[in-house]
């Protein structure tokens, strides 16, 4: 099951400084919600580990994600991963295009597309559910970014210690319950 | 019925008596698979695959060995060390047990723990790692049936496609030649989807070896224990497992449905287990296993050719079937039938020309498809009849009731010879379908049909004067694995006039306990009351094929028909001993033989009892028992006649059904009341899948509502009020003139709401929809026909 997420971000920060921290796997991985970086390979290619609880399924994500285009001139970015769970619960694979732009008179402006196909136990929750916790994990990691621009390492260590467990299920389903019947 | 031949205290056919099974049912008393305990019993638990199509890289069992009380983890490698690791499909198609390198399907069995209780179990199954290599799958059977699409069952041998089998039959000339000379042709695609037989008890085992007796004992969820026994002694005997020494018990059952007909690859690993480990061992699997992985029914695409003369009269049927069968083919149909009944297809209508083909093809789907309350593939051939007929009567602008009046087999017709082959022993449709049109007042809803169109209100009447064949069946034809499709009885009186009868069929819920006990209570007299039933055990019943496809009444019934005669002709000679007159002499009469002419000078079934142990004549032997395996010389033609009216909200495209009249005629009736019941549950089952129950997947293999949240089931809410009536038209081949009942409800219900529906829309301009019809599906119909903004 395959489905699509078209996102925007305003950043206060140049491209240039946004397209840095973005790159970085050691920097970008405390951001995201329940994800570890466990291995740099190459500086375009690392492997990592993310949780996720949805409901009564606990998955965990070993995986691995590369940067399958890299081009600072225009800050265009390809992240490609692919993981599956250890349990045997199933897998996902991911394709996320970032564009970033500057907006005049200062800042960035991220743009990004993202295709995630899901297989095994979380592809029973439907596409619906899908996409209202994509959107969620989305607007958590945004606001994970963004303070760790504006905050810089501090707020690294702080999400660094707490990021350590699963990005939590039932809340997470919950807002997304809401989500749907939202409008 | 006309009358009743015996007392209420006798209470043979035709009463209503309270079911005998229903004390304990009622009570909570009732004892299925999961309620059986036994000393020192291990429980099983199931590694199902994530992915629709992969190839397992490794299994490591290390983290579930280490929970303590886990006692082994089954893979297909072990299974593989006994040659276990395949079996065969009732269809003679191959099946894994258990996998060694390639998963075909999602939720399929990867490996097995065994536990000392349910819950470590499950807990290990969560501990066994699985890495998998993911491939891409195909879900399609249009995409399957491709030249360049990947073959999937790469374990068969030169196989180089996906296709499985291709069936056809009829005069293929003949039917080209009348569609070419007719005035008109319709075409229409109908597709019946994937669904789920939604039991209430899911399926299960015991298997129970005993190392120092080499005996297996399996207390088993099935339809069929016999052949079950024969199966397993087949798969297993090189492994020392022989039939004398393996007994297959089907305790309680919480509705089987054809679901429970096929050997599922749990059955066998907790077989395995217990003869590896020594331990009885129990597997039931959970409501999500048992939607997600368990035979499917249906899922058939057909294109419905109907050609006629302007007036109306049908000439020609084409059928032409493309036939998802998922992984393997473990459809549960006579060996000879693969695509089952379904050339039943020319129905009630007397068609000359008719041809029909089929194509099965693999997909990676779970196998199946099995029989849902169906006698084998009649619930799509009549979907498929029923709703071109309407298509023609739309096309020829004629009131379909009509056009069906003038195309029935007429009464006077029977027994009818089908152009696809089949001889229906009798049927009055006419008389059904009038009776029908009378009780819901069909005129006046025309009317009122009309008025409401003009004012924009959308309301719709829908046929279905549907034919079904049921009671697999005559040996000739008729066989599961080369075991013929009979039926037993074998039947036991007591001195003091009471009963004990066996049979090689099993209740799942149909009362066999009570119409059985009505048969032989009809047929000797002795009260219903006083004749014990029993079932499912192999080691005392006598050998049958099981219950599905609406065969117990008409063998199995049959059977205990031909034993009580068989009783009878004894009674006689004993009864002609105690008279001291010849048995020529004697008349027979409910409960007693009387001497002709001197009707005080008689002797009761209860007396000849009594004698057959205490003072049987010189030269007889003792006892008073008899057995009959019957063997059926035609199946039997149960038919009905159903208008259902809707009522569709033009603003949200709700779907109402206002009111559902069913008429059913079943032959003679055993007991009024179970086969009303059955009726009433049959039309449920009919009303899902017409306008809820669909198995949805994704292009990767993923299902999408493999759980009762998300896959749509009607509760007491959504179920109109049924009105049910009969006509009876006796079978003449059948001792007790009777027919099966319980599927015809099922087969002719979701085409007289899919009818209705269409009709309701028909003055848009819509001639099909597919079931199921949901209310966003008449929604984007109306959006697109520009009814709604």
């Amino acid at each position: 099951m395959e489905v699509k997420a078209d996102k925007e971000l305003q950043l206060k920060q140049d491209p240039q400084m946004v397209w840095k921290v973005m790159t970085d796997p050691a920097l970008m991985v405390v951001s995201v919600p329940g994800a570890e970086l466990t291995e740099t390979l190459d500086e375009r290619n690392f492997k990592g580990k993310i949780g996720i609880k949805i409901g009564p399924v606990t998955a965990k994500f070993n995986g691995e994600a590369s940067f399958t285009k890299m081009e600072e001139s225009n800050y265009e970015l390809t992240l490609e991963g692919k993981g599956s769970d250890a349990g045997g619960k199933g897998g996902a694979n991911m394709t996320m295009n970032i564009l970033l732009s500057e907006i005049e008179g200062g800042g960035t402006l991220m743009k990004s597309s993202m295709a995630l196909s899901i297989t095994g136990k979380l592809a029973q929750f439907g596409s619906r559910m899908i996409v209202a916790v994509n959107n969620k994990m989305f607007d958590q990691w945004a606001k994970n970014f963004t303070s760790l621009l504006d905050q810089g390492s501090e707020a690294a260590e702080k999400m660094a210690d707490g990021d350590a467990q699963a990005l939590d299920g039932g809340s997470l389903a919950w807002t997304a319950v809401k989500g749907l019947f939202k409008g | 019925m006309s009358e009743l031949k015996t007392t209420p205290e006798v209470c043979g056919m035709g009463h209503s008596m309270k079911r005998k099974e229903d004390a304990r049912f009622l009570r909570g008393q009732g004892k299925y698979t999961d309620d059986v305990v036994l000393p020192g019993m291990l429980h099983m638990d199931i590694v199902r695959s994530p992915y629709a199509y992969a190839k397992i890289k490794s299994i490591n069992t290390d983290a579930a060995m280490a929970i303590p009380g886990v006692h082994a983890v089954i893979t297909g490698d072990v299974l593989k060390q006994y040659n276990l690791h395949w079996m065969p499909t009732l269809m003679s198609d191959t099946q894994m047990v258990l996998p060694t390198d390639t998963v075909m399907y999602q939720s399929q069995e990867v490996a097995a723990v065994i536990a000392d209780d349910r819950y470590i179990a499950a807990d290990a199954v969560e501990a066994v790692e699985v890495e998998y290599e993911p491939m891409q799958a195909v879900v399609d059977p249009f995409k399957s049936m491709q030249s360049d699409a990947p073959v999937l069952r790469t374990d068969k041998e030169g196989k180089t496609d996906n296709h499985i089998w291709h069936w056809e039959t009829g005069d293929k000339d003949s039917t080209e030649k009348a569609f070419q000379n007719a005035d008109v042709v319709v075409k229409e695609n109908v597709y019946l989807p994937r669904i789920h037989v939604a039991s209430i008890e899911t399926c299960g085992c015991v298997a129970s070896f005993e190392p120092a007796e080499g005996k297996l004992t399996v207390y088993m969820t099935t339809q069929a224990p016999h052949a079950i026994r024969t199966v397993v002694a087949l798969v297993a005997g090189h492994v020392g497992l022989s039939e004398e020494k393996i007994r297959i018990i089907s305790p309680d059952i919480g509705g089987g449905f054809g679901g429970k007909v096929p050997v599922y690859p749990g059955y066998v690993i907790a077989i395995a287990a217990s003869v590896v480990i020594g331990k009885p061992v129990k597997w039931v699997e959970d409501r999500s296993e048992n939607l997600q992985a368990d035979s499917f029914a249906r899922d058939y695409h057909m294109s419905v050719e109907l050609a006629s003369s302007s007036s109306g009269k049908m000439e020609a049927l084409r059928i032409k079937t493309v036939a998802d069968h998922g992984y393997t083919d473990a459809a549960a149909n006579p060996s000879k039938y693969p695509a089952g009944m379904f050339s039943i297809c020319t129905g009630s209508y007397d068609i000359k020309n008719a041809f029909t083909e089929m194509d099965a093809y693999y997909t990676n789907k779970p196998p199946g498809g099995v029989a849902y309350r169906c006698s084998f593939r009649v619930t799509e051939a009549i979907h498929a009849i029923e709703r071109i007929v309407d298509v023609l009567a739309q096309k020829l602008d004629r009131d379909p009731a009509d056009l069906r009046m003038q195309n029935f087999i007429q009464p006077e017709a029977f027994p009818y010879q089908s152009a696809l082959g089949w001889e229906y022993d009798s049927g009055d449709y006419p008389r059904a379908l009038k009776l029908a049109m009378d009780t819901i007042g069909y005129d006046d809803l025309r009317k009122e049909q009309a008025e409401k169109r003009a004012k924009g209100e959308l309301m719709g009447i829908g046929l279905s004067t549907f034919t079904e064949v049921v009671g697999a069946g005559p040996s000739k034809d008729f066989d599961i694995l080369g075991i013929k499709m009979f039926d037993s009885c074998e039947l036991r009186i007591h001195p003091t006039g009471k009963a004990i009868a066996r049979f090689g069929t099993k209740s799942q819920g149909q009362g066999h306990e009570t119409t059985y006990a009505q048969i032989l209570a009809e047929e000797l007299g002795i009260p219903a009351a006083h004749i014990q039933i029993e079932e499912g055990d192999t080691d005392t019943a006598p050998y049958g094929l099981g219950t599905y496809a609406s065969r117990s009444t008409p063998t199995a019934g049959a059977a205990a028909a031909k034993a009580a005669h068989k009783v009878r002709d004894k009674a006689r000679k004993i009864a002609a001993h105690l008279l001291e007159v010849s048995e020529e002499d004697l008349e027979w009469e409910v409960g007693k033989f009387y001497v002709k002419g001197s009707p005080e000078q008689s002797k009761t079934i209860q007396d000849i009892a009594f004698a057959a142990y205490t003072n049987h004549p010189q030269g007889l032997e003792a006892g008073l028992e008899a057995t009959h395996y019957y063997d059926p010389p035609n199946l039997t033609f149960p038919f009905g006649s159903y208008i259902c009216v809707v009522d569709i909200d033009p603003k949200t495209a709700e779907i109402k059904v206002r009111r559902f009249v069913a008429i059913d005629d079943c032959g003679n009736i055993i007991n009024p009341m179970i086969v009303e019941g059955q009726i009433h549950g049959g039309l449920t089952q009919g009303l899902a899948p017409a306008m809820y129950e669909e198995l949805i997947y994704d292009e990767d293999g993923n299902i999408l509502n493999g759980n009762f949240m998300d896959y749509l089931l009607p509760t007491a809410v959504e179920t109109p009020n049924w009105e049910t009536d009969r006509t009876v038209t006796p079978s003449p081949h059948h001792p007790l003139g009777a027919k099966g009942v319980a599927e015809s409800p099922t087969v002719g219900a979701p085409p007289a709401i899919a009818n209705a529906v269409v009709d309701a829309l028909s003055h848009l301009g819509v001639e099909n929809m597919d079931i199921p019809i949901t209310p966003y599906k008449v929604w984007q119909v109306l959006k697109e026909k520009g009814a709604v903004a």
